[in-house]
């Protein structure tokens, strides 16, 4: 390549050139240090040029810059990543500091699909959020750092399970299929687990919320996308960095239930004679230490940077909690003359798991109190000395639950990434990416031989399962951009394969001689030998998905913008004919101020948007028949034979991609020299070609589901948010910011002649076929549809309205009532970021109106129906001592769950540090999470649930599929809801 | 050396990133199933396919399911509602007063086994006949695949005419996907069932036992013959009590048949060598699970008197009536029911209701009497089903086989239908004789009264199914009775076509009084 050679060559002997001029011309060196103008803390790797020269240099770790400069050159540009660029005169003195504002939204830099923009280019709806805006304090899940923090995005966490995983919901609900919360990607891998990095790696999360963004990730983006950038290392003074932290964590709110005494003679329930506090016996406070250190550096050519995090959590329910190490390599490389960049990235995972039992909470508010936790009476030696109340259903002593079985994770996750970008020519770029992910699943649990829960009567019993997972990603890009005149143009072509492989394999069994080998070897089990034991096994079909895009993005003089994408993308789990879907998606945006306002507003962007993403069913193999084993087995002549049948629900050829289409308009504004900036924005959206499990008669079908394109869902909101920097001084400043959201989900329309259909069973003990949801053509999704409850009557009966407006105390006369929706109508954040002196103060409150819960607890013991004090009793304020009907669930159970909470508040100090000293960076930190809620909801944790696991009872497990159609069901699996206090360090070195 | 221009290195690029061939490969590999065209490859996998049409009976004896709903219409059993306990929506309160309305779940329930079953013969049907075009399977045996699966499929369209009568009559697997079917009569459906019953007969191999037990032979088919005859004048309003007694025998006659020495040993757990099984669901704790008796009877106490695995329920029981129109004497009293002082499996050591608000007291007692059927009765209340061995130690999945087909109940079939024939009770002394004297009684006397003949028949056949279609045919079953303290409807003799039926098949009619 001839022409490029002698680029090359020409550009050397012209850098050359500069450098001997530069070395015979009179010069001077200028020093300074480049600050955040909020914080005052020094901005590394900022870009410090001599305009008008190529000279230039970077900022170290602290900020600091040394530049030639020489004589003649009258001005310093200083450019950072997100903040707005200055240009200094330079005057006689040798030192120029600088303090860069952040105000200045329009240059911040936009991580969107495949690339990055600059704020004032974005035509659609992305939030972003840097790592300086994160949640503070011990968060362990990387959903935490956002919480409250993008308006439209509810990120929900129902108790203070360790282990539980926040629930994510964009912009309400859109689909009912594979996944309701927004895709997740990682560095540029799509579908990534949030559990492989550790939230004090990244750098800063991007969401993507309308079409128009996010039909580049076509397929799967339907509930949005969350675009994930870890930090990477920076040229400059290499850095080591530590954080640490010790948290405490208590109950900040139980089940209110009867005392000891109360019990008695409130309830009159039995005296055992003793006094037993359960809640006390299966909690405690919980504490956790996070330790994280870094090491990040480089040159022009390498840049890398090393991360260890280490997480050692136990949760307020005794016998929960995990161990978690993470260590995270990202190493860049320049070659080929700056042309190639190569980016590697490495992580590692290994978690260790204590998931305990919630069921530990469910029982110690129901347990007797005035039972002994052990006891020494002879019938108990079959139970391992803890009280139990044999001849009753659904109870069992908790603390015995918890100190009789195991239930625990063994969790690895691995994953490789290899990026190659060649500079073709000036604005051209092709590149290549590679990821490998592995995850490794190793459950196990055990129950001793005298647990009485789930221990199978004297014998114990294990179970076990490994799952593999493994995703495969290869994509490969070619950008161009180029400006012509005041015309500016970016283009993005690209291809796209990713395949996820899973599978699995497991066993339980009981009937041992020893507990002691019990979770370990698994030939003792007498189980295997008379075949009671239970195997599972499966390989699932490989999902692989495949797609072709491209994205043109112009801008004409800083003032028009347009964005047009097409995805054509295709999936493994559609029908032959229907493997492919279109994507298109198009946006433009205004900068009104530049066009006839002037000064008036520092920025004022009016931005419109269409997009049309995608939804995929949750599994696969959708579209054929399928025989399997059917795990039963007829008898053929004196011996038993597997049945083979028809698995899965029936074939669906036609299954297609369903399809979202909606739009969005907003509008950017800021004034007052950007000290006070917001943006509102209006969506709507419409779900068609619904991927659901519908309901099908048998016959003609075999299975009485098929997954079927036929319904439709409606969206629609406004969002806002406006962000004040009240005032900004040497040493004080106050930053606030306000978001507001809206929701709206309704069911448009659902399979044929479907009128409405009840789901979410309330469940065991006397409450099996009762709903609590009903889902209902042209209704809210979400509506909490039970009988109508009036008062509690005098004889201590549940009233209700029956159909005709009459009273009735007959639960199967009463009418059905919409006593609620689970989903809420909006919600509110309020951050705050002060500062004074050395010390930073940040609080975060968060509101969520309009939804209703189902208490659960209240419908199962609040009634003191004198046959049933085998349960201790709940006391809410709605408790009625005259109460004693037999359980049923109405509006009466069903109620406002409205609450603002104070998320996080954060105090810390930065120590002054001399010159010389050893630390480059010294910080001191206290941070509260949910010290206070305010709440009218009478249970644990008024927080929105967005899908039910389903009913369990006498030692059953709930689904692990979150039923996404029935929200706002409190069910009595909820953990606790926890309150805990951190205090942390942070070293530079 | 060319000179690239920068148009040609952007179409380079593009080659480049553009997929080849290989890499736009959508196609889905099944591993832990396999497609049900790549299926049927040899006699071996027909074989274990055709299985599962045995398999689907596999679902009759669990709790909600087609089973309990008969029962519980019938008032033989109840599940009352024990306080907080077993209300479950009012459906088996409804059920047992005869005030459902065909929202609750267990009429839906036993429609979806009842046309699961229907589905999956009419479905190996086809596949069986498609092995043999190919080749895959011989001919002989493909024809006795099929006559099996017609005979399983009238067993469970004989269910359907029993308790939904006018139903849908869909006879083959291959129709469109958005196939509704109507509503048959009930009429077109006993045709239906009749006719198949008669054609297979021809072909069904007269065997039993060995090789033969728990498939659907020739006595299987003669036996639901029997059923169907004896109950055809309910069904159609025609009397068929001639043919009903000729099927009855072409079963006894045979002579593959005979009462047990003992009424027991029909029930014990190792019951597969009785001689009076007809048609067997041959149920096994490791390889047929599904018999759940032990945790819908029993109370959760009750774990201990067997050691069971888990713990029990505290649901179904004996309406007092039908318990107490045992004599003491009876051995069937017995065997069939668990009342009295519980105790742990050492015959020892009392049980209790830890949280009993008994007027009796914690130690769990069953008592005959029931206080009421809702919304509190008590926890220890009803005689419990024993009838059923519960092995010590059981899952709750019993090893006990279940008896679709009895010899006992078709010898009383052919009792009746003789004695309803004659005009004359007495004819059925002979036939109550043998089972009283094994029950340890003395036989009735002459001068038997229709419900004489009712009650003694409900007493051996208790628990197997029998008692609604009993009460119907002898005018019995809207009668008060126990805790239903007043008459039902006539129409109440059908079962409401369920809501969610209806809901996705609008050619489905609502039975009439619904």
């Amino acid at each position: 390549m001839k022409f490029s050679n002698t680029l090359m060559k020409g550009s050397l002997v012209l850098a050359l050139l500069v450098m001997l001029t530069a070395a015979v011309s009179a010069q001077r060196t200028v020093k300074g240090k480049v600050t955040d103008s909020e914080t005052g803390e020094g901005l590394i790797g900022a870009t410090v040029t001599v305009v008008g020269t190529t000279r230039g240099a970077n900022t170290d770790i602290d900020g600091n810059y040394s530049v030639e400069v020489p004589n003649g050159a009258t001005q310093l540009r200083v450019a950072y990543t997100g903040y707005a660029e200055q240009v200094l005169a330079l005057g006689t003195s040798n030192v120029v500091d600088v303090a860069l504002v952040s105000g200045t939204k329009l240059d911040e830099v936009v991580v969107v699909g495949y690339g990055t923009l600059k704020n004032r280019e974005i035509t659609g709806s992305v939030s972003s959020v840097k790592s300086k805006d994160f949640n503070k304090g011990a968060v362990n899940d990387v959903a935490g750092l956002i919480q409250g923090k993008v308006p439209g995005l509810v990120v929900a966490r129902a108790g203070n399970d360790p282990n539980g995983t926040f629930n994510l919901r964009l912009r309400g609900l859109s689909t009912a299929s594979q996944s309701t919360s927004p895709l997740i990607v990682i560095d540029g891998v799509p579908a990534a687990s949030l559990r492989q990095v550790d939230p004090n790696d990244i750098e800063s999360i991007d969401v993507l919320k309308d079409g128009s963004a996010s039909a580049i990730y076509g397929t799967r983006a339907s509930s949005g996308v969350i675009i994930i950038t870890t930090k990477k290392g920076a040229a400059g003074r290499s850095s080591v960095d530590y954080q640490g932290s010790v948290t405490m964590e208590q109950i900040a709110k139980q089940v209110p239930i009867m005392s000891a005494d109360e019990f008695v003679s409130i309830a009159g329930g039995t005296n055992l004679g003793g006094n037993t506090n359960w809640i006390d016996e299966v909690s405690q406070t919980g504490v956790s230490y996070i330790n994280s250190l870094n090491m990040s550096g480089g040159s022009n050519k390498t840049t890398y940077r090393v991360s260890m995090n280490h997480r050692d959590v136990t949760g307020i329910g005794r016998g929960t909690g995990f161990k978690q190490y993470n260590a995270n390599v990202s190493l860049q490389q320049k070659a080929l003359g700056d042309r190639l960049t190569l980016t590697a990235n490495m992580g590692a995972l290994s978690r260790d798991a204590d998931l305990g039992f919630a069921e530990a909470f469910r029982y110690a508010t129901v347990y007797n109190p005035t039972a002994p936790v052990r006891s020494d009476e002879a019938r108990y030696a079959a139970t391992g000395g803890y009280h139990q109340f044999i001849g009753s259903f659904d109870l069992f002593n908790p603390v015995a639950i918890i100190e009789q079985g195991t239930n625990r994770d063994k969790i690895g996750n691995l994953f490789g990434n290899l990026k190659a970008d060649l500079t073709l020519a000036p604005g051209l770029t092709v590149s290549a990416f590679y990821n490998q992910t592995r995850d490794n699943i190793r459950h196990t649990e055990y129950y001793n031989k005298t647990a009485y829960f789930r221990g199978r009567n004297g014998q114990g019993q294990a179970f076990q399962s490994q799952e593999d997972r493994l995703n495969e990603l290869f994509e490969s890009t070619l950008n161009y951009e180029k400006g012509f005149g005041k015309v500016n143009f970016k283009g993005l072509l690209g291809y796209s394969w990713q395949e996820f492989q899973e599978s699995g394999f497991g066993t339980s069994a009981g009937n041992t001689l020893l507990d002691e080998t019990g979770l370990d070897d698994f030939s003792s089990f007498i189980d295997y030998y008379n075949g009671l034991a239970i195997p599972t096994s499966f390989r699932n079909p490989d999902h692989r998905l495949i797609a072709m895009f491209g994205r043109v993005i112009l801008g004409y003089d800083d003032t028009y913008y347009l964005t047009a994408s097409l995805r054509r993308e295709g999936s493994s789990r559609f029908g032959v004919n229907n493997k492919w879907g279109l994507f298109p998606a198009i946006s433009a945006g205004v900068n009104l101020n530049k066009l006839f306002l002037g000064e008036t507003f520092d920025n004022l962007k009016f931005r419109a948007g269409y997009g049309v993403t995608g939804g995929l069913p949750r599994e696969g193999a959708l579209s054929v028949n399928r025989m399997g084993s059917l795990g039963s087995f007829f008898y053929d002549n004196g011996s038993y034979r597997l049945a083979y049948g028809p698995v899965g629900p029936n074939a669906n050829p036609n299954l297609k991609w369903e399809k979202k289409a909606d739009i969005n308009i907003g509008i950017d504004w800021a004034v007052m020299n950007y000290r006070l900036s917001g943006s509102i924005e209006y969506y709507q959206t419409n779900t068609t070609d619904l991927l659901y499990p519908f309901n099908v008669p048998v016959p003609p079908n075999f299975s009485p589901i098929t997954w079927l394109n036929v319904g439709e869902l409606k969206n629609n909101g406004i969002e806002a948010s406006v962000n004040y920097n009240v005032f900004d001084r040497e040493s004080k400043s106050w930053t606030t910011g306000l978001t507001f959201s809206t929701y709206n989900t309704e069911l448009v329309d659902f399979y044929q002649d479907f009128t409405s259909i009840q789901i979410a069973n309330v469940g065991a003990p006397g409450l099996n076929s009762e709903f609590y949801t009903t889902i209902a053509k042209g209704e809210r999704i979400g509506n909490l549809v039970v009988r109508d409850f009036v008062r509690v009557s005098e004889e201590g009966k549940y009233v209700y309205r029956d159909a005709n407006g009459a009273e009735t105390t007959d639960p199967g006369k009463a009418a059905n009532v919409i006593a609620g929706n689970g989903l809420p109508r909006f919600d509110l954040g309020w951050t705050n970021s002060l500062s004074f002196g050395q010390f930073d103060l940040q609080f975060f409150l968060r509101g969520v109106f309009g939804h209703s819960l189902a208490n659960e607890y209240r419908v199962f013991y609040e009634s003191l129906d004198p046959g049933t004090t085998t349960w201790n009793k709940v006391k809410t304020k709605y408790f009625d001592e005259k109460l004693t009907s037999a359980n049923a669930t109405s509006s009466f159970h069903v109620e406002k769950a409205d609450f603002v909470r104070m998320e996080n508040i954060t105090l810390g100090y930065n120590v002054k540090l001399q010159p010389g000293a050893w630390f480059t960076k010294a910080r001191i930190f206290v941070n509260a999470q949910n010290p206070f809620v305010i709440t009218g909801y009478s249970g644990v944790d008024p927080e929105v649930r967005f899908g039910d696991t389903g009913s369990v009872d006498n030692g059953g497990r709930p689904s692990l599929f979150a039923d996404p159609l029935a929200p706002g069901i409190d069910r009595r699996s909820t953990y606790f809801r926890a309150r805990a206090f951190t205090f942390g360090v942070n070293f530079g070195f | 050396m060319k000179k690239i221009t920068l148009v040609g290195k952007i179409v380079i690029a593009a080659l480049a990133v553009s997929p080849f061939n290989s890499c736009t490969n959508l196609d889905e590999n099944l591993y832990s199933q396999i497609e049900t065209e790549n299926f049927f490859r040899n006699e071996e996998e027909v074989k274990a396919a055709v299985g599962a049409a045995y398999t689907r009976l596999y679902g009759l004896m669990n709790h909600g399911n087609y089973f309990s709903t008969q029962e519980v219409n019938s008032n033989e059993i109840l599940i009352p509602q024990r306080g907080n306990d077993w209300f479950d929506g009012g459906q088996w309160i409804n059920t047992h007063l005869h005030t459902q309305t065909g929202i609750e779940d267990c009429y839906n329930n036993s429609w979806n086994f009842l046309y699961g079953g229907v589905n999956t013969c009419n479905r190996l049907i086809l596949q069986v006949g498609q092995a043999k075009d190919k080749g895959t399977l011989a001919s002989a045996t493909a024809d006795a695949y099929v006559s099996e699966l017609r005979g399983l499929r009238a067993l469970f369209y004989f269910w359907l005419l029993d308790s939904f009568g006018n139903v849908p009559l869909v006879d083959k697997f291959d129709v469109p996907a958005d196939f509704k079917p109507a509503t048959a009569s009930r009429q077109e459906v006993y045709n239906f069932v009749e006719n198949e019953l008669k054609a297979i007969s021809a072909t069904l191999p007269k065997q039993a036992g060995g090789a033969y037990y728990s498939r659907f032979t020739y006595y299987a088919a003669q036996a639901l013959l029997a059923k169907l005859y004896l109950n055809a004048e309910v069904y159609t309003g025609t009397a068929k009590w001639a043919e009903a007694a000729a099927a009855a025998d072409n079963v006894i006659a045979s002579g593959r048949f005979a009462a047990a020495r003992t009424y027991k040993e029909n029930f014990i757990t190792q019951n597969q060598g009785s001689p009076e099984m007809i048609l067997a669901i041959p149920y096994d704790k490791v390889f047929a699970k599904g018999f759940n008796l032990p945790q819908m009877t029993l109370h959760y106490a009750s774990q201990a008197t067997f050691n069971l695995q888990q713990q029990p329920w505290n649901g179904y029981c004996t309406a007092t009536d039908f318990y107490n129109s045992y004599a003491d004497t009876d051995q069937r009293k017995k065997d069939n029911f668990f009342v009295g002082a519980q105790k742990a499996s050492d015959g020892v050591t009392p049980l209790e209701d830890s949280s009993s608000d008994d007027p009796d007291g914690a130690p769990l007692n069953y008592t005959p009497e029931i206080n009421e059927l809702f919304p509190k009765c008590q926890r220890q209340a009803g005689a419990r089903i024993a009838k059923f061995e519960f092995e010590n130690g059981a899952t709750p999945d019993l090893s006990n086989d279940f008896p679709i087909l009895r010899f006992a109940d078709i010898w009383l079939v052919k009792a009746e239908a003789e004695a309803r024939a004659a005009g004359n009770w007495d004819l059925v002394l002979n036939y109550t004789q043998p089972l009283r004297e094994r029950a340890g009684l003395p036989n009735l006397s002459a001068g038997v009264t229709a419900d004489d003949f009712l009650a003694e028949r409900s007493r051996e056949i208790f628990y197997e199914g029998w008692r609604r279609s009993d009460l119907i045919r002898f005018g019995k079953f809207s009668e008060p009775k126990g805790l239903r303290t007043t008459a039902s409807a006539p129409e109440r003799a059908l079962w409401p076509i369920p809501k969610q039926q209806l809901n996705s098949n609008p050619n489905l009619d609502q039975n009439p009084g619904y």
